[in-house]
């Protein structure tokens, strides 16, 4: 698994891919206008499915090899459920029923592994493993032909009947017993190099067979190829890239001390090309949130008609860009999150109108940057999180001692806890309790954390906040006490030269600027940051416009705008995690690192400090 | 710079835990495990980063890598001389953390074996005795060597979080 988790997929797509252009603007997309194309979006979907599959399905084979030699381990089976509940999900949402009916009866074996019900046999093992190739056999089948259906009546029959504790020596898929434990086949695939791999690498036994094959058809079926590249190659490759820039930057900022025009010429082209190689460097590792989006569409308009509630759904920040590994993490918390906000957040209509409120209810998916942080918010407007009900659900499994006191947000993250689960049914969609648990594991291995907002009867927020290990941003450079601050673009408003009959100062509050009509706090950055720098007249300083979430403009003062220029992020080690406002660093032109502000963060600090919000996971 | 040849050189051979690397502190010499040392280089721009102590200086880019730099004079409540041309700042490996540091100079390496390293050193030095895990007496002159993991531990880290809150707060 860790060595999955390293590693990461470049597309070369022959057609240029959509949606990688820089968009600050939020887009606004409502499900009910769906996507114009939807056969094209289907087929996206189903792709997309696929490729997914046959990573789920050879984690699964591995996981299945562990629990044969380790029946007793506990986790691997909790591991391997968790994969067959995403892939059952993911499944049914791409349209594959046949395949979502396999993994269906595959699960509810499981949970009799899980449960202690039955134990895990050989007998049992070498089904799970027979059934695991079948599905590679069906997916790499699928994508070739995406319609393709499949007759699976006898495996259902089969594992209904181990199950039920009958024998199943009449094999129906008449394997030749002793050939799933073999391990042989499996050695090839143990073996493979860490950094090159060919394209069909994913799909276990059944596409070794046929692995010419399977690349060709995907070729043809995408009209693109993939590698697989070690994910620490790509990070040499982006820091070397991010010093050839710094380089050129400084080669090109002197080229009029060179006479020769034609290296000056020279120069002009290497910059050009430098920076080609740097957005390129910069794309390999991250993806628009668009198509994770899109598959979300698809699981509340299934969700929702599979249990009969109305909903709307939102997106915002489909533009978003995220890092192609920590996607791959997310999108099953997201799935999950997703389905928990359909099955168990919004309520049925009836009860909607009994509460006062409209018939549909709405869902929101929300994607930005937030300085160093990459922010997933998911919303609903249902019923909201009840904290006595957690708790006595808690209290009644023995999670929380009955006389312990919580605080809302303490209960709130009990629903995290494993095999935490307070609706009492088991649906297709929902109630296992698998899916908070798995949210939880999911962003802590890409060392984010979840914050959960909830209002009882008004709705819940879960809201995802990953740390970017690698970003690209629009920054303003400014200065201020003789240093110079990167600002995102996206957090300024305007900047401006205040006149001295816009400016007044209050006694015990400070200045205000007067905007059309507007007044403004205004701060000096160097104030903020208590350096003992000279400060100048605010005349003659720059204001900088900002906002608060809670649209209440303010102004900071710094002496200059040196700039704008596009920035890499780099974190800050963790000694310097909570200096407020900081969320980062930049390394400018010159070689000099700078820091990287959040305005909001700064002034809100600045005037009301110790105004932290508690994190979970 | 030949310092940085032998941390390298270190690196690949295996009987490298005896090797320390010697640098001054107004005046007085300490020394840090090779090991612990990805390379020295010499003074250079260095950002300061508002809401922290005196001690920390900032942040530095190395090759592309944004690191925090230490003063260690003003750290252990030296009075920092002027930047010369011997100032110099190493770079420690402190996994998962890297961090430079400020010295006056960077010396030499020295292989020292264990029985030259006198233990529990009951001397007088600028420094608080809890730093130092043991003292060599070399060429007539004084050595201390410093447990730089406690030193520069992430207990003083998360005072350094602390302070960042109170000074921010305040």
């Amino acid at each position: 698994m860790k060595s999955t988790s390293a590693i990461t997929t470049i597309k070369f797509v022959a057609s240029s891919p959509k949606g990688l252009g820089k968009h600050h603007d939020l887009n606004l997309c409502r499900c009910s206008c769906g996507v114009p194309d939807v056969s094209d979006f289907e087929t996206q979907l189903k792709m997309t499915f696929l490729e997914e599959a046959e990573q789920l399905l050879s984690d699964c084979e591995q996981s299945f090899m562990d629990l044969e030699t380790n029946p007793s381990d506990k986790s691997v089976l909790t591991k391997i459920f968790r994969l067959a509940h995403s892939f059952k999900g993911s499944a049914g949402a791409a349209g594959f029923e046949d395949l979502m009916h396999l993994a269906h009866q595959l699960e509810s074996l499981l949970v009799k592994l899980t449960e202690g019900k039955l134990q895990p046999t050989p007998e049992i093992v070498s089904l799970l493993l027979r059934a695991n190739d079948k599905l590679a056999k069906m997916v790499s089948d699928l994508k070739v032909n995406p319609d393709l259906r499949f007759d699976i009546a006898d495996w259902v029959e089969e594992i209904r009947d181990i199950q039920d504790g009958r024998s199943s020596s009449a094999s129906p898929a008449s394997i030749p017993s002793g050939k799933a434990p073999d391990t042989s086949g499996f050695e090839i695939f143990d073996e493979e190099p860490e950094g090159l791999a060919p394209v069909a690498h994913g799909a276990p036994l059944a596409a070794l067979a046929s692995a010419p094959q399977t690349a060709e058809a995907k070729a043809a079926v995408h009209g693109e190829e993939s590698i697989r590249v070690n994910l620490r190659r790509i990070d040499k490759l982006v820091n070397d890239v991010g010093e050839l820039v710094i380089l050129q930057t400084v080669l090109y900022q002197y080229r009029s001390s060179i006479e020769s025009p034609f290296i000056q010429k020279t120069i002009a082209q290497l910059e050009k090309i430098t920076r080609q190689i740097q957005d390129t460097s910069m794309g390999l590792r991250m993806v628009p949130m668009k198509p994770t989006f899109q598959k979300m569409q698809r699981i509340i308009r299934d969700s929702a008609q599979a249990l009969g509630k109305q909903i709307i759904f939102d997106t915002t920040g489909e533009d978003t860009e995220i890092d192609k590994t920590v996607l791959d993490v997310l999108s099953d918390p997201l799935v999950h999150l997703i389905r928990n906000a359909v099955d168990h957040g919004i309520e049925t209509s009836e009860e909607r109108e009994t509460a006062g409120k409209a018939a549909s209810g709405h869902v929101k998916l929300v994607a930005f940057n937030r300085g160093d942080n990459l922010i997933i918010e998911i919303y609903d407007d249902g019923k909201g999180l009840d904290v006595e009900k957690i708790l006595k659900k808690a209290r009644s499994t023995g999670l929380v001692g009955p006389n312990a006191k919580l605080t809302d947000q303490e209960v709130y993250q009990l629903i995290f806890a494993s095999g935490f689960s307070t609706k009492e049914a088991v649906t297709s969609l929902s109630g296992r309790g698998v899916g908070m648990d798995v949210v939880k594991t999911h962003v802590a291995e890409v060392e984010g954390s979840i914050e959960i907002q909830s209002t009882l009867g008004k709705g819940t927020c879960f809201r995802i906040i990953l740390p970017l290990s690698l970003a690209l941003i629009d920054g303003m450079i400014v200065r201020a006490g003789g240093q110079r601050y990167v600002v995102p673009i996206t957090a300024i408003i305007e900047s401006l030269q205040p006149k001295k009959e816009n400016i007044d100062f209050v006694t015990g509050k400070g200045y205000y600027l007067n905007l059309r009509g507007e007044t403004l706090p205004v701060y000096r950055l160097t104030d903020i940051f208590r350096t003992n720098a000279e400060t100048l007249e605010l005349t003659q300083c720059i204001a900088v416009i900002g906002r608060t979430a809670l649209g209440e403009s303010y102004a900071i003062a710094v002496e200059d705008i040196i700039g704008q220029q596009q920035i890499v992020i780099k974190s800050l080690g963790p000694e310097l995690k909570n200096v407020p406002g900081v969320t980062g660093a930049a390394i400018l032109g010159d070689g000099k690192a700078a820091l990287i502000i959040d305005m909001t963060d700064l002034v809100q600090g600045f005037v009301k400090p110790s105004s932290s919000v508690r994190r979970i996971a | 710079m030949s310092i940085n040849s032998e941390i390298k050189k270190t690196a690949s051979s295996k009987a490298a835990s005896n090797r320390f690397l010697v640098f001054n502190l107004n005046d007085e010499s300490y020394a840090v495990p090779l090991l612990k040392v990805r390379e020295v280089i010499a003074q250079t721009e260095i950002t300061p980063v508002p809401y922290t102590p005196a001690h920390f200086k900032g942040v530095m880019n190395l090759r592309g890598q944004v690191i925090s730099v230490i003063d260690m004079r003003l750290k252990f409540k030296m009075k920092a001389k002027d930047a010369s041309g011997e100032t110099a700042i190493i770079i420690l490996d402190l996994s998962p953390v890297s961090l430079g540091v400020v010295v006056d100079s960077v010396t030499s390496v020295v292989a020292l074996d264990e029985d030259q390293i006198s233990p529990s050193p009951e001397i007088e030095s600028s420094i608080s005795t809890d730093y130092i895990t043991g003292i060599v007496r070399m060429d007539g002159k004084l050595i201390l060597i410093l447990e730089i993991e406690k030193t520069l531990s992430l207990d003083d880290l998360s005072t350094m979080r602390k302070h960042i809150k109170s000074t921010a707060a305040a």
